[in-house]
């Protein structure tokens, strides 16, 4: 490519100091928000359900939640077990699979019972995870 | 067709077949939208021809997108990929997503292909607005170089699963590393096209004002693309952040590349 090439000059525009000088910082800051975090111990991950009641227009046999992995490091595969009594007294289950719930975060899903849910005591809990 | 050499990986992937349906409509619109300037300014400097004004840089991009189309849905029709019996918005949105680096790549490709028949524009202006454009044009290159290779990589679980890997100690290795290979890339080793600096230009004036800024676009042209390809879906802040250093790292190596081959 016959492009003359720019590669600055010894007396620089203004632009080029203030760009580049802001552009340390951020890098910096980058650097040290990461070695801050390096800090942190490395425990495995702690995983816990919240039961989500958001949308009204949602079937009765459907029950919305969020996973919530509070520790440094992500859970992969992770499986979610629902449980609940209908009213003839039948154990209904569902199970749902999260491929990842990282660090910090959630991760919602949805289950799916064969019955209305109806207000009873539905037990979610997450029943293994993997490394990954 | 030029556009094929370079935008064939991602032909070839799945996760752009599936974000095709997936993706998030506005998202999608937003960067079809935002890859019309991109073509523009990529014709005005480096495309199929000299281009002496804007209406034929714009007349340029124009094509290119269309090949990019084109080229997309012949070779996604040919794979299987695409039916006809799919819903056309499907169609649609897996041949738009496409045709983004696809365009890029005819544009590319054939300037590459044609050798140099560029010349330079603007070498009346007086010697400080010169060096401004310059500076505002190797910015440019920079992020095209890092969209394009960022692009590849960018909607792959690797990417994802990379950052859920990494210890924030791999993390900042990575940073390193990102950042040595775009100085070195330029300015040590001797390929042809490299920029030498002038002999009283002292070396962390280039760090400064090229190197840094490179990496801060990298990193912005990552956390754009994995936004884009909806990577970033309720992650804690610093998950986001692994996720995008460590996708700036191809990005920061297409950055250093397009300031060596363009």
């Amino acid at each position: 490519m016959a492009r003359a090439r720019y590669s600055g000059v010894k007396t620089p525009h203004t632009v080029e100091w203030i760009v580049g000088v802001a552009s340390t910082l951020l890098v910096i800051v980058v650097i040290g928000f990461v070695a801050f975090e390096a800090t942190e111990p490395n425990l495995s991950p702690r995983l816990s359900i919240v039961r989500l009641t958001e949308d009204a227009a949602m079937p009765p046999n459907e029950v919305r939640f969020e996973v919530v992995n509070s520790a440094g490091t992500t859970a992969s595969a992770v499986v979610v077990q629902g449980r609940f009594e209908d009213h003839a007294g039948a154990d209904q289950t569902a199970e749902v699979t999260f491929d990842y719930v990282p660090a910090h975060s959630r991760a919602r899903g949805t289950l799916i019972f064969s019955e209305p849910v109806e207000g009873g005591n539905v037990i979610i809990r997450a029943s293994g995870y993997v490394d990954p | 067709m030029p556009a094929l050499i370079f935008a064939l990986p991602m032909f070839m992937t799945m996760e752009m077949w599936e974000l095709g349906f997936s993706i998030d409509r506005s998202r999608l619109l937003l960067l079809l939208v935002v890859n019309i300037p991109l073509l523009v300014l990529l014709s005005d400097r480096v495309g199929f021809e000299e281009t002496t004004s804007w209406r034929d840089a714009g007349r340029d991009a124009a094509i290119a997108y269309a090949i990019g189309i084109t080229s997309s849905l012949i070779i996604l029709f040919s794979v299987g990929v695409l039916k006809p019996d799919q819903p056309l918005s499907e169609i649609i949105g897996k041949v738009a997503i496409q045709s983004v680096p696809a365009s890029i790549g005819a544009l590319l490709g054939r300037s590459q292909l044609n050798g140099d028949s560029n010349g330079q524009s603007g070498d009346d202006e007086d010697p400080v607005q010169a060096n401004v454009y310059g500076y505002a044009g190797e910015m440019f290159l920079m992020a095209l170089g890092a969209l394009f290779l960022g692009l590849n990589v960018a909607p792959t679980e690797e990417m994802i699963l990379l950052s859920y890997k990494m210890t924030p100690f791999h993390v900042a290795a990575v940073i390193i590393i990102s950042l040595i290979v775009m100085h070195g890339f330029v300015y040590a080793v001797s390929f042809k096209g490299g920029h030498a600096l002038e002999d009283d230009v002292p070396v962390w004036h280039a760090v400064i004002r090229f190197t840094f800024p490179g990496y801060v676009i990298a990193l912005l042209v990552s956390a754009y693309a994995l936004w884009t390809f909806q990577r970033f879906e309720d992650a804690a802040f610093s998950q986001m952040l692994s996720t995008t250093i460590v996708l700036a790292l191809p990005c920061s190596i297409g950055a250093a590349a397009a300031r060596l081959i363009l």
